[in-house]
């Protein structure tokens, strides 16, 4: 089985994978990476509602990189005296 | 071949109180012994059985299979356990028990193990507490899936092994084996290879456990036991 190896980068602090892991093919790897990432984001994002960025770099046996996937979150308040939440045109904002 | 049954008593006299004729009359059980290749079952889901197991060498663990595939581990039972004990009265079993690693199992009869219930009514007892404190750790792992984070999980896993093989197995220091792989820590924890990958890294850079090959060193007890919140009190041993 081919070697994967899944840096874990939290906002900007970077978590490499020195050790990697063996799995049957790319697609596998995917969603280890998924399944992992919303595992970590559940267990991290309850604290204290900040936003936080989550993402997973899939690295090969090369260590070229293969995949990305990433969780953003971010909660919106709405300001006092407004009781509608933020306009849904700002939650496309990058 | 030696069918090594004192690694059951010392087992039974670790939970509690064995005396010199009930250790008698299990070295009088017969035992088939068994050679079981890692990944192999030893009963499967819905087998009838009339015929219970020891763990004599290696490790078992009991699983269950979800329809689309995914495998919850629910316990890991090192040399002494005796893993479809319930059998003996739920003779349909509804999980599987396979091999972690290449294992030496000894197959005990249950009319066998009935006529030695007769002879020595208190060793019921006795099995009947083993069978509580195998439920006992069920609510813990429970508990440990539901609420606690992947490092705590991870480390009580190991904390909980080395508990009992110190105190049954007679490990001493601080190695242990512990013949799992990471996949199989993985779907005993509930979480992805990566996690519990990425979780075992993390606790080996804290240097509070390292675990390779099958092998785990406990680096800092008294750390890794406090992140786990390990109170061994529900595993029963000699306190009673």
């Amino acid at each position: 089985m081919p070697r994967f190896y899944f840096d874990l980068y939290d906002g900007a602090n970077f978590a490499p994978d020195p050790q990697g892991v063996d799995l049957p093919d790319i697609e596998t790897a995917k969603d280890e990476a998924t399944r992992t990432l919303s595992e970590i984001a559940a267990q991290e994002i309850p604290g204290d509602g900040a936003s936080r960025l989550f993402r997973i770099v899939i690295l090969d046996e090369t260590r070229s990189i293969i995949s990305e996937a990433r969780i953003d979150f971010r909660a919106t308040r709405a300001s006092p005296g407004n009781a509608a939440p933020a306009d849904s045109k700002d939650n496309h904002d990058e | 071949m030696t069918s090594d049954i004192e690694v059951l008593i010392a087992k039974l006299a670790a939970i509690g109180r064995l005396h010199p004729q009930q250790a008698e009359a299990i070295r009088n059980l017969p035992v088939q012994v068994a050679r079981i290749n890692r990944g192999h079952d030893v009963v499967m889901d819905g087998n009838i059985m009339t015929h219970s197991c020891v763990v004599l060498s290696g490790m078992l663990h009991r699983h269950k299979t979800m329809k689309d595939g995914n495998r919850q581990i629910l316990s890991f039972h090192p040399p002494g356990d005796i893993p479809d004990l319930q059998s003996l009265h739920l003779r349909k079993v509804d999980y599987t028990l396979s091999a972690t690693t290449q294992s030496v199992i000894g197959l005990i009869e249950h009319k066998a193990i009935r006529a030695m219930l007769r002879d020595q009514p208190a060793l019921t007892d006795l099995l009947w507490r083993d069978t509580l404190i195998d439920a006992a750790q069920f609510l813990t792992w429970m508990m440990l899936i539901g609420q606690a984070s992947a490092e705590a999980r991870m480390a009580h896993i190991f904390c909980e092994l080395y508990t009992r093989l110190k105190v049954v197995n007679g490990v001493s220091g601080s190695t242990f084996p512990f013949p799992a792989t990471q996949t199989d820590l993985a779907d005993a924890l509930g979480m992805s290879i990566v996690h519990a990958n990425r979780t075992l890294q993390a606790l080996r850079a804290e240097a509070m456990l390292s675990f390779a090959n099958g092998q785990a060193e406990i680096l800092d007890w008294a750390r890794l036991a406090s992140l786990a919140q390990f109170d061994s009190s529900y595993l029963h041993l000699s306190d009673e």
